[in-house]
């Protein structure tokens, strides 16, 4: 028992963070539908504010921590909640998880504009006493272990109180349910919204405080690391039951500890377990919790007033159009194809080649996420496994290139069907957040193996010979690259185009109807995430191919969210859409590298795309060419003076809403921002 | 309250659905002659779905109309366009003497305007007492909260017994009674029901109509769409007749009841 607790004690003020950034994510969850992914940012933002105000400005610790918890904390969430959460009520649930990856990309790179990127070592601690060491018996915690236990009793203690007690947690709680309700009360529901998110904003800017001693460091990679943890206690209490949550969070903490503790030093194990234990426990929640499996359980009663999410349109494209785009497709691949080859220099030759390999990791976000609505926060891990393949069996056990690269894919493929099984009945939230809790898994321990990622060394990958043919060779790497990349297109448009692109299709337009007609929904959301993370894979390959090597660094999940967010605004139906994130990618930063500082702002750039998101969930560039095809069409339509236009109003009602006539309108609201176009023929 | 005064901004024939639009309104009459609720012209839709067509619909003070109408006419539209849940996509709002097109729902409801929407709609993870202390005002205090608690459970005592359940555990006619009750807690100016009686048994549906029929005698406006045509047309003072999201007829109680009854898909 006694050894238990000299593990188990130290554990606690981890348990009590996670447990309290656990609640918070609860606590808005609930109150405005927004899972906040952005935590991590919010806590940085904070952090950072505190620690430049106390080591560079001198300011007293004590006004330092008020003004970055009371007075920047709030300010941050008011603002968030009052420029764009308050406008996403009705958005969907990717809307939701994309807005909030976009600021958690964005807001860090803007808070290093700022205040420089330079590490930030030894924060201090807001702790009386923080370095004291307070002795139990033979138990110790120090100052700000100690500190971070009060605090957080003291807040779950009065937040229990608030919820239970006062007009205010009344609201709250009503809020959750149905925000149309509270109305009709007479109650503003914004503003109960809002206040649960300066609550919650002003715990995360105290959490930030709190948990930059614990590391040593104010590093935004550190607070998104306990964000993932925080969602496995989140989803402990059925991301509702906020003293299920606390327990969770502490049994988290405590738990991490104490295993930690009982299995050998050094050993795989021990090393493995903390990063792993968000995953495993998210796994094991979803699998085993009832809560869980049964989803939100109360509906609100006035969701007969909102219309139904936009069917499926057919497609939007007339036949004229069509007959251009295939013609001058193949004309200007061609010559962007002699351009590259014939006038490029290496670099932009080499940056042409990261287009193309980019693009092919990019169309697997269009299968899982374009074409089924799942979103997945760990593609860039499924790539490492790829690349590890490959790079194992061609350079450990002579497997020639490309076919260690297939191999890869299917390893990659197998990896993400046993990733996305447990998660997917569940869908939207659930899949994106074990996702990126296996995304962290990968990171941190998985990938620094030595048996995977080669370790420290890394892991060698060849440039691929296939035959008499060398591709070690820049431009002849390019080619085949491109070739590539045109076969994976192909796949992709055969994907959507097949049985399992129409399943999908049809289960977008309503999953009960789809599942009532014999369609097997697991079934096909499987395949499609194995095939996304099996094209992902080949991608992968190729990337580490072209710089031949590959190490843990190279996958980590950071590039999965920049991507999915890249993917989602540019558009993520379509061949076209990942082909030109991957040209924004490839191009941006290259642009900005010419700006000097202004660098640093590249992920802002990507990240506030979100913004243009939830105006346009079917993407921008997709926005972009509808517009286009519909002013088209009416020019056409008022030169052949037709009244044709559909009796129906709504000039902009989403996407495929106003063009797609009245057709019976699908249940499935999840996916709604995803369901428009069957989209462009090609 | 007499049924039917010619003078209370009923026009008896037809409404002009789809017609000239509203282009000249009358010039607006003296407050407390002007109808508490005035509708005009409103056009409503879901997304891309329409459902009202310039509908003109007017609830005098301290009367009871009565919104009938075969399925999917757009009663519950009507009503929703009422207490602002579903936006009008052209037309006016008017109430209690001012122009509410544009107000909040909330601010509708602190205006006034209450509405017991159709079906169970209750918060099924609060307490029957937390869902009718929430419409209650915070600015009264606990003690006059707890009086209109007490009132609220005089008019459906079968409530009062389960003050501490979740009302999600509630039978369904409970629910509905919970839903009635909250909407009462606090008299408002204009009280929208919708199927009001479905799923209530009969003794209870007398006695939620003779609750009706005291807050219409305390002041209170009624606008209730109701599927018992009969008991409907006893309350009421007023008729409209909804089809197609377009009003057929409306007028006074008397005038309208052989129609009303005769009407096919009620
Ligand atoms: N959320 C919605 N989305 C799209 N259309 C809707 C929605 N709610 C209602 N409608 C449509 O609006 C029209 C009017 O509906 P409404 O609910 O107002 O009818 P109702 O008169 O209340 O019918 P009932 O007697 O069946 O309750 C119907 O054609 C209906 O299909
Ligand atoms: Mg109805």
């Amino acid at each position: 028992m006694s050894q238990f607790l000299i593990y188990a004690i130290p554990g606690l003020p981890y348990g009590c963070v996670f447990a309290l950034v656990g609640v918070c994510l609860v606590l808005t969850y609930q109150t405005s539908g927004m899972f906040n992914l952005a935590f991590g940012a919010q806590a940085y933002v904070s952090a950072v504010i505190f620690y430049t105000t106390v080591e560079d400005h001198h300011w007293p610790l004590w006004l330092a921590a008020v003004f970055s918890v009371l007075v920047v904390g709030p300010l941050l969430g008011i603002a968030l909640d009052r420029l764009l959460y308050r406008y996403m009520r009705a958005s969907t649930t990717t809307v939701k998880l994309i807005t909030a990856i976009g600021l958690s990309i964005g807001v860090p790179s803007i808070v290093d504009f700022f205040f420089g990127s330079s590490e930030k070592l030894n924060p201090p601690s807001i702790a009386p006493h923080a370095a004291h060491t307070y002795h139990l018996g033979s138990y110790y915690l120090d100052g700000n272990g100690l500190f971070t236990v009060v605090v957080t009793v003291v807040l779950v203690v009065g937040l229990g109180l608030l919820f239970r007690f006062t007009a205010v947690g009344l609201r709250m709680r009503a809020v959750v349910e149905s925000p149309r309700m509270v109305q009709l009360a007479g109650i503003s529901s914004e503003r109960v919204s809002m206040l649960a998110w300066i609550l919650s904003s002003m715990i995360t800017a105290l959490a930030g405080l709190m948990l930059a001693p614990i590391y040593h460091d104010v590093d935004v990679n550190n607070f998104n690391l306990v964000l993932v943890t925080s969602i496995a206690a989140a989803a402990i209490g059925g991301m509702s039951n906020l003293p299920l949550t606390l327990a969770g969070g502490l049994l988290l903490g405590v738990g991490q500890q104490v295993l930690a503790g009982y299995l050998p030093l050094n050993s795989i194990l021990a090393e493995g377990l903390r990063p792993s234990f968000p995953f495993i426990v998210l796994v094991a929640v979803l699998l085993l919790s009832p809560a869980v499996r049964r989803g939100r359980s109360a509906p609100d009663p006035l969701s007969g007033c909102d219309p139904p999410p936009p069917p499926l349109a057919a497609s939007l494209r007339g036949a004229g159009l069509d007959r251009v785009s295939r013609v001058g497709l193949p004309v200007f691949v061609v010559a962007v194809m002699y351009v590259t080859l014939f006038q490029l220099s290496e670099h932009y030759l080499g940056l042409m080649t990261e287009v193309a390999i980019y693009s092919i990791i990019f169309l697997s976000f269009t299968v899982v996420t374009g074409f089924s609505g799942q979103i997945s926060l760990c593609q860039m891990t499924f790539a490492g496994f790829g690349a590890f393949t490959a790079g194992q069996l061609a350079t450990d056990h002579g497997w020639p290139f490309l076919v260690a690269m297939v191999a890869g894919g299917f390893v990659a493929a197998v990896c993400g069907a046993v990733v996305a099984l447990p998660a997917l009945r569940l869908g939207g939230l659930y899949l994106a957040l074990a996702t990126l809790a296996f995304a962290v898994m990968a990171d941190e321990f998985l990938f620094p193996l030595n048996d995977i990622g080669g370790g420290e060394a890394g892991v060698d990958v060849p440039r691929p010979v296939l035959g008499p043919i060398d591709f070690g060779a820049d431009r002849s790497f390019f080619l085949l690259c491109f070739a590539i990349l045109v076969l994976v297109s192909f796949v992709v448009i055969l994907i959507r185009k097949g049985t399992i692109g129409t399943y999908l299709a049809a289960m977008r337009g309503s999953e009960v109807a789809a599942s009532s007609i014999g369609i097997n929904l697991t079934r096909a959301k499987i395949t499609v995430f194995a095939l996304s993370a099996g094209i992902a894979g080949i991608g992968g390959a190729l990337l580490a191919s072209q710089v031949q090597h590959a190490d843990s660094e190279s996958f980590v999940y950071q590039y999965s969210l920049v991507f999915v967010v890249l993917v989602l605004t540019t558009g993520a139906r379509t061949v076209e859409g990942a082909i030109n994130a991957s040209l924004a990618y490839v191009a941006i930063p290259e642009i900005l590298s010419h700006f000097g500082t202004l660098s640093v702002l590249e992920f802002a750039l990507f990240g506030f795309g979100t913004i243009a998101y939830v105006k346009h969930p079917e993407g921008i560039l997709e926005f972009q060419k509808r517009s286009s095809i519909r002013k088209f069409n009416q020019l056409r339509a008022r030169m052949k003076h037709r009244q044709d236009r559909p009796l129906i109003h709504g000039d902009d009602s989403g996407p495929g809403g106003a063009e797609s006539g009245g057709r019976a309108p699908g249940i499935a609201g999840e996916v709604a921002g995803l369901s428009g176009a069957g989209d462009v023929g090609d | 309250m007499s049924a039917g005064r010619p003078d209370d901004g009923f026009n008896d024939g037809a409404a002009t659905p789809g017609g000239p639009s509203p282009s000249a309104p009358a010039p607006p009459p003296a407050p407390d002659q002007a109808p508490l609720l005035e509708l005009e012209q409103v056009h409503a839709a879901y997304g891309p779905f329409r459902a009202l067509f310039g509908v003109s619909i007017a609830v005098p003070r301290k009367s009871v109309v009565a919104l009938l109408g075969p399925n999917g006419a757009g009663k519950s539209t009507v009503a929703r366009v009422v207490t602002g849940l579903v936006p009008v996509s052209s037309g006016r709002v008017r109430f209690d003497g001012r122009d509410v097109t544009d107000v909040r729902t909330y601010q509708r409801a602190r205006l006034g305007i209450a509405y017991a929407p159709e079906g169970r709609s209750v918060f099924s993870t609060l307490t029957v007492e937390e869902n009718l202390a929430l419409p209650a005002r915070s600015d009264r205090g606990r003690a006059a909260t707890a009086a209109a608690l007490e009132k609220a459970f005089q008019a459906f005592p079968q409530l009062a017994a389960r003050r501490r359940q979740r009302a999600g555990t509630l039978s369904g006619g409970e629910q509905r009674m919970l839903s009635l009750a909250s909407v009462l807690v606090e008299p408002p100016l204009l009280l929208v029901v919708d199927e009001l009686s479905l799923g209530l048994a009969a003794v209870v549906i007398d006695s939620v109509f003779q609750t009706l029929a005291a807050i219409r005698d305390a002041g209170t406006s009624l606008l209730i769409v109701e599927q018992h045509v009969d008991r409907a047309l006893s309350l009421a003072d007023h008729v409209v007749l909804l089809s197609k999201g377009e009003v057929v007829r409306q007028g006074p109680v008397d005038e309208m009841r052989a129609l009303a009854t005769s009407l096919p898909g009620m």
